[in-house]
């Protein structure tokens, strides 16, 4: 015990000294170095686009120069074409952001909650498990879209991608700021998957529970930003999950049927849920939106 | 007490040197990080000729040769031997950033050559876009892969020459694009080397993304024929390989001795190269792509596609099944697309759950003849066609369907559907009669289902210009392969 005593007492004193000779050697600095460069250099044609119409408009930094610290150290991507970054911005511009411009209250309502970051990234995002993560945000401070490679809107697979990622991550920021509507959870009580295993149902099968799509099932906060995203871009939402079938003779069409009520009071929480927490009418939204759409298809 | 207070002198003394009047203070780390940055920077914009990279981002690819030509602008130019995409990476200027967080780090930061060989794969490949700078040996300079985790690789960037991209061999690599246009799609290009003058060919397998071949095996002749009728040697020999100028260069040279030859090939230069090959079926046109050039030591060569392939000696007795929808027409469609409720199989036989191969082994049923094919219902019926007994020469399999036809119903003595029969022999016919038949062990294709976060499914996914396929799951294994031509 002695002897451990002393070599303790030795490793202490060394560890003193040499704190102080660090110290002693770096008198005036500061040491939270950065260590990741992510500042923007607006000598180039596509930062000065991104800050003039981006950055100073909305608040918004566009990043698609690659910083690993956009994804986690398990997942594998990579960033976008230098090609194709004015033409996905375009089309955030076009689908994501004018049809704000357009309704009543949307200019106010998008710029005071936009996140302040947008990343752009090549492919999508290959995740250590073997799983795809086709876009994230986080917090409402950050929403990433993948696939820009690829960018197409006229085709509809690529555009609905795109689509149903931001209208799906944007309406994250809703409920994160404002909660969820009142007696949300309560609309489908028993609804919701197990952790992990929303993938083992089919749509027909998320549609009888009251869900718009298996993944909604995931959580009511998947559920409600699912709805939302499933609301603003399909321009067959009516038919498919508001209208009940008619002449029902299976149990299957009627618990459809059912899944479609449960939609139905749960977009009516939502919508008063937007009117009362931003001001904003929904479906304006979605009227825009589709006007868009349209134009394109 | 003593020992503790020498101790703490010996330290104290040596903080002292270490912070002595003739050393001035360092900068903040913040000045020597921009300094840092700025002198490497520096010496990548340096050389009038930019830098030339020989690339092999894993220990199993090939060499991708790579030019690159840094500006002050954070842009670079970057020039490589890679044909795909249209030749998009042949050329093409992308920004790169030199930062620092594990040390002194060069990241290629928009897309470029170096992502797409990334994202082969899935992403698996094992390629790199950040690189952490290590310093320098000679004129080189150093780096090495930020995102490996094992079997981390190296970057040597030597000085470039004024005319270093007449190495490239790009040529060659896009006309060697063209074969993998032609087979089974499984992601290797099977193709037959024939050494004109010593009438021998050799079959191998080309990974072309990679840059890996696989030396399956030699015989004599130069047709399939030939080929089957002679001997053979399996050689079964993988290395890597690189282009230079006009010329295929293995990594590793394979050696072996067939009619009384000694043969060792190294390299090939290819020059000619035309539309006008054989055709994988005896009924097609002959226009598919055909090289020719010298293999140094061996004479005149012939590079063409082949159907013959050592990977199907494995097909050995077992029993072979496989979801019916992987039988296809010759435009691709499935013969039972259950969704659509389309083809002649779904059609005929409504509730078919799959198609199986037995081949040479027996069912708990012992009614269902040894040698037979047909298919499962999704009650467990069974509709089954016997065929003779056959020999397997290399991959190339003989079927001799006879007019013998089992049946298991389910419950046992249940009646057959009208027209089982019928329709039994006339799609069997349809996939069987007249065809060269050619086995492979083909591995299933991973297929990503696409979603917010849904795992990894499994599909089997064929293709063919060809009149039917048939991909054949083997218990246990990747799968097998059937082509009727």
């Amino acid at each position: 015990m002695k002897i451990f005593g002393i070599r303790m007492s030795s490793i202490r004193i060394a560890a003193f000294g040499l704190t102080i000779g660090l110290f002693s050697c770096y008198p005036d600095e500061n040491i939270n170095v950065p260590v990741q460069q992510t500042e923007v250099n607006l000598e180039s044609e596509i930062d000065q686009f991104i800050d003039e119409n981006f950055t100073q408009k909305y608040g918004m930094a566009i990043r698609y120069r690659f910083v690993d610290r956009f994804i986690a150290p398990t997942q594998r991507v990579t960033p976008p074409r230098l090609e194709s970054v004015r033409p996905m911005l375009d089309f955030i511009e076009d689908f994501w952001i004018e049809p704000y411009m357009d309704i009543e209250g949307g200019i106010k309502f998008f710029k005071e909650h936009v996140p302040a970051e947008i990343v752009l990234l090549g492919g999508l995002i290959f995740n250590g498990d073997g799983t795809v993560t086709l876009g994230t945000a986080d917090a409402g401070a950050q929403i990433t879209f993948t696939n820009v490679n690829s960018v197409d809107p006229s085709d509809e697979d690529w555009r609905t991608l795109q689509l149903q990622t931001v209208y799906h991550e944007f309406a994250h920021i809703i409920h994160q700021r404002y909660k969820l509507p009142g007696s949300f959870e309560t609309i489908s009580p028993i609804g919701y998957t197990s952790s992990g295993s929303w993938f083992t149902l089919n749509d027909e099968e998320a549609l009888e529970r009251g869900f718009t799509s298996p993944y909604g099932t995931s959580s009511p906060n998947e559920d409600f930003a699912e709805l939302v995203s499933f609301f603003l871009f399909d321009p067959d939402f009516e038919s498919n999950f508001m209208e009940d079938e008619t002449d029902c003779d299976t149990q299957e069409c009627e618990n459809r049927n059912e899944g479609r009520e449960r939609i139905r009071q749960k977009l009516t929480a939502i919508s008063q849920h937007y009117k009362k927490v931003v001001d904003i009418d929904l479906s304006e939204v979605r009227e825009a939106i589709q006007t868009r759409l349209k134009a394109v298809q | 007490m003593n020992r503790n207070f020498s101790f703490l002198v010996l330290i104290m003394s040596w903080l002292m040197w270490g912070c002595g009047d003739d050393e001035p203070n360092l900068a903040p780390p913040s000045e020597r990080v921009a300094a840092a940055k700025q002198e490497l920077q520096d010496k990548l914009v340096a050389p009038p000729n930019g830098w030339k990279v020989e690339y092999k981002p894993t220990d199993d690819s090939g060499v991708f040769f790579i030019l690159l030509d840094f500006d002050e602008d954070g842009t670079v130019n970057i020039q490589s031997d890679i044909p795909a995409n249209d030749g998009e990476f042949r050329n093409q200027t992308i920004t790169y950033r030199i930062d620092n967080s594990l040390g002194l780090e060069l990241v290629f930061e928009t897309f470029g050559v170096f992502h797409y060989l990334f994202e082969l794969n899935q992403s698996t490949f094992g390629a790199e876009f950040e690189f952490i700078y290590t310093g320098m040996e000679g004129d080189n300079l150093l780096f090495k892969s930020k995102t490996d985790v094992s079997d981390v690789s190296t970057l040597i960037f030597e000085l470039a020459g004024a005319n270093d991209d007449d190495l490239f061999g790009v040529e060659i690599a896009q006309n060697l694009e063209t074969f993998s246009e032609i087979g089974l799609n499984d992601g290797s290009t099977r193709q037959q080397l024939i050494l004109s003058d010593r009438n021998i060919s050799i079959f191998w397998s080309l990974d072309l993304e990679k840059r890996n071949i696989n030396i399956e095996f030699a015989g004599i002749g130069k047709t399939a024929d030939e080929i089957i009728t002679n001997q053979i040697v399996l050689i079964d020999h993988s290395t890597s390989y690189s282009f230079e100028g006009d010329a295929l260069v293995l990594a590793e040279d394979v050696s072996f001795i067939l009619n009384g030859f000694s043969n060792d090939i190294a390299a090939i230069t290819l020059g000619q190269f035309e539309s006008t090959g054989p055709s994988l079926c005896n009924t097609g046109p002959s226009n598919n792509p055909i090289f020719t050039g010298q293999s140094p030591g061996l004479g005149n060569i012939t590079i063409q596609n082949t159907v013959l392939s050592s990977s199907g000696l494995g097909f050995t007795p077992d029993v072979y099944t496989v979801d019916s929808f992987f039988i296809f027409d010759e435009e691709g469609n499935s013969l039972a697309d259950d969704e659509e409720g389309t083809g002649i199989i779904i059609e005929n036989f409504p509730g078919v759950s799959g198609f199986a191969f037995l081949y040479g082994v027996e069912l708990n049923d012992p009614a269902i003849p040894i040698y037979s094919l047909g298919f499962i219902m999704n009650n467990g019926d069974l509709y089954f066609r016997e065929f003779l007994p056959s020999v397997t020469d290399i991959n190339r399999v003989s079927i001799n369907l006879l007019d013998k036809y089992f049946y298991r119903t389910v419950p046992e003595g249940s009646p057959i559907p009208d027209g089982t029969e019928e329709a039994l022999r006339i799609i069997t016919d349809l996939m069987f009669v007249g065809s060269e038949i050619y086995a492979y062990d083909f591995p299933a294709n991973g297929l990503e289902i696409l979603d917010y976060s849904i795992p990894a499914m499994n599909s089997n996914s064929f293709w063919s210009n060809r009149k039917v396929i048939i991909g054949i799951k083997k218990p246990g294994r990747p799968g097998f392969f059937i082509s009727c031509s």
